[in-house]
C-alpha cells in the first residue's frame, strides 16, 4: 500500500493526509480544580489551523451529564467524538440505573475510549463532576490513555507554561472565590506565553446547586461579565 | 373462519392425509429407537388422535371461547408423554383449570387461555423439590444458607460447595435443579464481569439482579428452551467507600473532595430474591425451596424490616432456620452450608465468603439445640394432656 | 463546491485531476504506531534468605516534565507476590485491571490461601500476555519485575518485557536500573549462593541505596518512592518514603572545571 503521507507528483496526497494531522486543533490551555463545595473547569477560547486562528471563542468545556463536564485538548474532532459517545453512555447508564452516573463512572468510560482507541485518537482530556455521594472530582487522561486522579490538572501546550504558578500558588480547600481566582490567574499567565492559547477565560462551577458558567473578557482585563 | 384456518394449521387431526402419513412414520421410528412394539401402542396413539376427549377443551373457557380457541393436540413428536398418560388418566374436575392434557403446557412460550405459561409454573415446581435456601439482609451484612441434601454416602462431607460468588461482594444462593444454579452463577459472573470491564468499578447488587431477572425471563419466551428450573437468591454489599476508578493512579486532595451531601445513600446490604418466571424483588429476608414456608414464618418473626438484627445473630438465625425447615424432611441427610458479607469495618471487609468454621460449628449447635427445645415443648404439652 | 458530497473538501478534480480512491481503502496492514507517552522510570527489587525486596520511585513522566508525581508503581497481587511497573503508565493500568480480573476469577474456583497463586505463577502468566501482545504487533510498553514467594515459599523474582523476555536473577532493574543499580547490587548479592547470607534489614539497605544512586543519575527519577517487602508473613507494602541521607554537600568543594580555585 502506498504510504497516504508521501508528497504525489500532484501534490494531493499530502494534502490530504496533513489535513488529518494538523487539523483542527485545540493548542489549549485547560484546567480543573477541587475547591470547598465542588470543582471549576476553566478554558481559554482559541482554536488553531497551525498559526490561524479558526475560532476564537470556542467553547472547550462539554457537558457530558447533568454535572460531570470534561475540558478538551489536542484534535477537535476525535475529543467532540468521544464527547458525545460518553455522553450517550452516561445518558444510558442514568436512565437504566435510576441513578446518576458518578464522576468515577464518566472517568471509566473516556478512559476506555482513549486507551483501547489510543492510536487514532490525539485527545487530553480532564474530567471533573460533582455527584452527591463524591462530592466533586478531577480525573486527567493525558495522550497514551492514562487515568489519573488529581486535586487540580492543567493540560494543553499552554498548561506547560503554568506548572510553577500552580504548584506555588495552590492550595486545597479554597472558596469559590478563591477558586475563581487561582483559575483566572493561571489561564492569564497560560493564554500570555502560549501562542496557541488565547481569547476569553470560559469557567463552569460544579457543586450541589448545578452548573454555573463564568466569561471573562480579555478587553476588560479578564475582569467581568463574570457569572452568566 | 381465521379460526378454522388456524386449526386446520395446528391440528394433526385435521392436516392433509399425506403429512399425517409421515407423522405417524416419524412417530414409529421414534418408538423403533426407543425399543417398543409400535403396534402395541399404536392403538393408543390412534384413539388419541382424532377425538378430543373432554380435558383437551378449556374447562373454564365459554362455549364461545371453546369454538373460537384452537384445540391443539400435541404434534406427533410431542405424544409421549401423552400416550403414557392414558395408561393411567388421573381423574380432574373439570371446573378446575388444569395443564395436563390441554397442550397449553407442553410448549414453553405458549400461554394457556386463561393466560398462564404452564411451563414456568412446572419450573417452580422443580424449585420447590430442593433443598432450602435462606437469604438475611442484616443491618451490617447479608447472610445466606442452604440445607445441602445428601445424595450419596460417597460424597466427601464439605466437598462441592453450592453457594457462589459473583465478582467479590456478591453471594448467590439457589434451589432447584443444580446444573441450572450454575448456568445461573456462570452468567451472573459473566454480567458482573461486563459491568467492570465498561465502569471500571463492581456492579450494584441491585444491576446485577436487575440483570439477571432480565436474563431469566428470556428463558420463558422461546418454544426451544426451557425456564431455568431455580430460584436465586442473590445477596451483596455494595461498599460504602468511595471506590478507585480500577487501574486509576493519583489520589486528589489531601483534605478529600469537598461538596459531599451528608446523610445520602452509601453502599450497603442488598438481598434479591429472582424466579423462574424473571420476577425479582428485593427482600429483608428470603426463602426458597421445599421448606420455604416454614423458612418464611420464622423470617416474619425476626422483624427484618426493624433493620437492628446484627450479621452474627443473622447467622445464627438463618442456622436455626435451615435446621427447622429440614425437620419435616428429616429422613433424608443435610449439610449446612453458610456464607455471608459483612461491611467494610466487618469480619469479612465487604467480601463474600463463608461462615467461619467456629461461628458455623456455634450457630448449628445452637440450631440443634433450639430444636430440642422445640420437642421438649411439645413433650410437655403431651404430658399435659 | 457542487452538489456532490463525496468531493466536498477535496482537491478539485478540473483543477488536480481526478482523485485516487484506493486511499480510502484500509487494505493494508492493522498498524500500531504506538509509543510510551506517560512512563515510569526504573524498577529495582533484590531477593534476601526469607523473601524479596522491590522498590520504584512515585514519578510518572510525560517526555522530560514531570507530570505525576503520586503514581504508585508496585502492585500488590496477593499475599505471595508484587508486581513492579515500568514504562507505559496506560498499559500498566491496563495490566492492572486484567490482574484484577485474574484475581476475581481465581477466588471463584477456591478461596483457599494454599491454592492461592503464587509469583511464579504470576510471572509465567505475565510473561505470555506481554508473549502475545508482541506477537500481535502491539506490545505492552512495560517491563516488569515479578516479586515473592514461587510454589515452595522460596524467594522469586524475574522480569518480563514488552517483547516476552524473561531473565531471572537474585537482583534485577529495570530501565535506567539495569546500568546503574544491578551493578551495586551484584556486588553484594553476586549470585544465588549468596541469597542465604543476605538479611532482610541488608536487603532493604541495597535496594534503598540502588534508589538513591538511580535518583542522582537518572533525569526521569524523583525521591519519593513506593518499597514492598515480601515474605512468608506477607506483603509489607510502603507508597510514600522518601530518599534518606542523600550526598551533596561536596558540592560545596567543586569550583569551576578544572583550572579555577575560586
Amino acid at each position: 500500500m502506498m504510504a497516504t503521507g508521501m508528497l504525489g507528483e500532484d501534490g494531493i496526497h499530502i494534502d490530504m493526509n496533513h489535513l488529518k494531522k494538523g487539523e483542527v486543533n485545540l493548542g489549549t490551555s485547560i484546567m480543573a480544580i477541587n475547591f470547598k463545595d465542588g470543582v471549576i473547569l476553566g478554558a481559554d477560547s482559541r482554536t488553531t489551523t497551525g498559526a490561524y486562528i479558526a475560532n476564537r471563542v470556542t467553547d472547550k468545556l462539554t457537558q457530558v451529564h447533568d454535572t460531570i463536564w470534561c475540558c478538551r485538548s489536542g484534535s477537535a474532532a476525535d475529543t467532540q467524538a468521544v464527547a458525545d459517545i460518553v455522553q450517550y453512555h452516561l445518558g444510558m447508564y442514568g436512565i437504566t440505573n435510576n441513578e446518576a452516573p458518578t464522576t468515577q463512572t464518566a472517568a471509566a468510560i473516556f478512559q476506555e475510549l482513549c486507551y483501547s482507541n489510543k492510536d487514532q485518537l490525539s485527545a487530553g482530556i480532564i474530567i471533573a463532576g460533582w455527584d452527591h455521594r463524591h462530592g466533586g472530582q478531577v480525573y486527567s487522561i493525558p495522550l497514551g490513555g492514562s487515568l489519573h486522579k488529581q486535586s487540580y490538572a492543567i493540560g494543553g501546550s499552554g498548561s506547560t507554561y503554568i506548572y510553577g504558578y500552580c504548584d506555588a500558588n495552590w492550595q486545597e480547600d479554597m472558596t469559590e472565590a478563591e477558586g475563581v481566582k487561582f483559575v483566572k490567574g493561571a489561564l492569564q499567565e497560560a493564554i500570555m506565553w502560549d501562542g496557541s492559547s488565547g481569547g476569553v477565560i470560559r469557567m463552569v462551577v460544579l457543586t450541589a446547586k448545578g452548573a454555573q458558567r463564568h466569561l471573562y473578557l480579555p478587553d476588560n482585563g479578564y475582569q467581568g461579565p463574570g457569572k452568566q | 373462519m381465521f379460526a378454522n384456518c388456524s386449526r386446520q394449521l395446528i391440528n394433526p387431526a385435521l392436516a392433509d392425509a399425506p403429512s399425517r402419513r409421515s407423522a405417524r412414520r416419524l412417530e414409529r421410528l421414534i418408538w423403533e429407537m426407543c425399543e417398543i412394539d409400535p403396534k402395541r401402542i399404536h392403538v393408543e396413539w390412534e384413539a388419541a388422535l382424532p377425538a378430543p376427549r373432554p380435558e383437551q377443551t378449556a374447562p373454564n373457557s365459554t362455549s364461545l371461547a371453546a369454538s373460537t380457541h384452537p384445540t391443539p393436540t400435541p404434534h406427533p413428536t410431542c405424544l409421549l408423554p401423552e400416550a403414557v398418560e392414558l395408561h393411567s388418566p388421573p381423574p380432574r374436575h373439570p371446573a378446575i383449570m388444569t395443564s395436563i392434557g390441554t397442550g397449553y403446557d407442553l410448549s414453553n412460550s405458549v400461554f394457556s387461555p386463561d393466560g398462564r405459561n404452564f411451563q414456568v409454573e412446572y419450573a417452580v415446581k422443580a424449585v420447590e423439590n430442593g433443598g432450602t435456601a435462606v437469604g438475611i439482609r442484616c443491618k451490617d451484612g447479608v447472610v445466606l444458607a442452604l440445607e445441602k441434601l445428601i445424595t450419596s454416602k460417597l460424597l466427601k462431607p464439605g466437598a462441592n460447595k453450592r453457594i457462589a460468588s459473583v465478582d467479590r461482594n456478591i453471594g448467590v444462593v439457589s434451589s432447584g435443579l443444580l446444573p441450572d444454579g450454575r448456568h445461573f452463577v456462570s452468567r451472573a459472573r459473566d454480567e458482573a464481569a461486563n459491568w467492570r470491564s465498561l465502569y471500571k468499578g463492581p456492579i450494584p447488587t441491585s444491576a446485577l439482579a436487575n440483570r439477571m431477572g432480565s436474563y431469566v425471563q428470556l428463558y420463558t419466551l422461546y418454544s426451544s428452551v426451557r425456564p431455568f428450573g431455580v430460584t436465586a437468591i442473590v445477596g451483596g454489599w455494595d461498599s460504602e467507600a468511595e471506590l478507585p476508578v480500577d487501574g486509576q493512579v493519583g489520589s486528589g486532595p489531601k483534605v478529600g473532595s469537598g461538596g459531599k451531601s451528608e446523610g445520602d445513600k452509601k453502599g450497603g446490604p442488598f438481598l434479591y430474591m429472582i424466579e423462574p418466571s424473571g420476577l425479582y424483588w428485593g427482600y429483608y429476608g428470603a426463602a426458597t425451596g421445599k421448606g420455604r414456608q416454614i423458612a418464611k414464618s420464622e423470617l416474619e418473626k425476626l422483624n427484618l424490616t426493624e433493620g437492628s438484627l446484627s450479621l452474627e445473630e443473622g447467622v445464627k438465625a438463618a442456622a436455626r432456620i435451615i435446621y427447622i425447615a429440614h425437620d419435616d424432611n428429616k429422613d433424608k441427610e443435610f449439610e449446612l452450608e453458610m456464607t455471608w458479607i459483612s461491611s467494610l469495618s466487618g469480619p469479612t471487609k465487604g467480601r463474600h465468603e463463608p461462615v467461619p468454621k467456629e461461628l458455623q460449628e456455634e450457630a448449628e449447635k445452637l440450631a440443634k439445640k433450639a430444636l430440642e427445645g422445640d420437642d421438649d415443648d411439645e413433650e410437655d404439652e403431651k404430658m399435659e394432656e | 463546491m457542487n452538489h456532490l458530497p463525496q468531493a466536498w473538501g477535496r482537491p478539485r478534480d478540473d483543477v488536480y485531476g481526478a482523485y485516487d480512491n484506493s486511499h480510502f481503502q484500509t487494505n493494508g496492514p492493522t498498524t500500531h504506531t504506538q509509543s510510551p507517552i506517560v512512563t515510569g522510570t526504573s524498577v529495582v527489587a533484590a531477593k534476601f534468605k526469607d523473601g524479596v525486596v522491590i522498590a520504584a520511585d512515585n514519578l510518572a513522566s510525560y517526555g522530560s516534565l514531570a507530570r505525576f508525581t503520586d503514581v504508585k508503581r508496585l502492585r500488590k497481587f496477593n499475599s505471595l507476590s508484587v508486581v513492579g511497573f515500568g514504562g507505559d503508565v496506560s498499559d500498566m493500568q491496563y495490566l492492572d485491571r486484567l490482574l484484577n480480573s485474574l484475581d476475581i476469577r481465581e477466588n471463584y474456583s477456591s478461596t483457599d490461601p494454599e491454592n492461592a497463586l503464587n509469583a511464579k505463577n504470576l510471572h509465567t502468566y505475565l510473561a505470555k500476555v506481554m508473549y502475545k501482545r508482541r506477537s500481535d504487533f502491539n506490545p505492552l510498553w512495560n517491563h516488569l519485575l515479578i516479586a515473592g514467594l514461587d510454589g515452595e515459599g522460596k524467594p522469586f523474582l524475574a522480569s518480563a518485557d514488552l517483547l516476552g523476555t524473561t531473565f531471572s536473577s537474585p537482583t534485577l532493574a529495570t530501565g535506567f536500573g539495569a546500568h546503574l543499580a544491578q551493578p551495586i547490587m551484584r556486588r553484594v548479592i553476586p549470585d544465588e549462593a549468596a541469597v542465604a547470607g543476605v538479611s532482610k534489614e541488608d536487603a532493604i539497605k541495597l535496594v534503598k541505596e540502588s534508589m538513591k544512586v538511580l535518583f542522582y543519575r537518572d533525569a526521569r527519577s524523583m525521591d519519593q518512592y513506593s518499597i514492598a517487602v515480601i515474605t512468608k508473613e506477607g506483603v509489607e507494602l510502603k507508597e510514600n518514603e522518601k530518599l534518606e541521607n542523600q550526598s551533596w554537600e561536596f558540592a560545596e568543594r567543586i569550583r569551576g572545571y578544572g583550572t579555577q580555585v575560586n
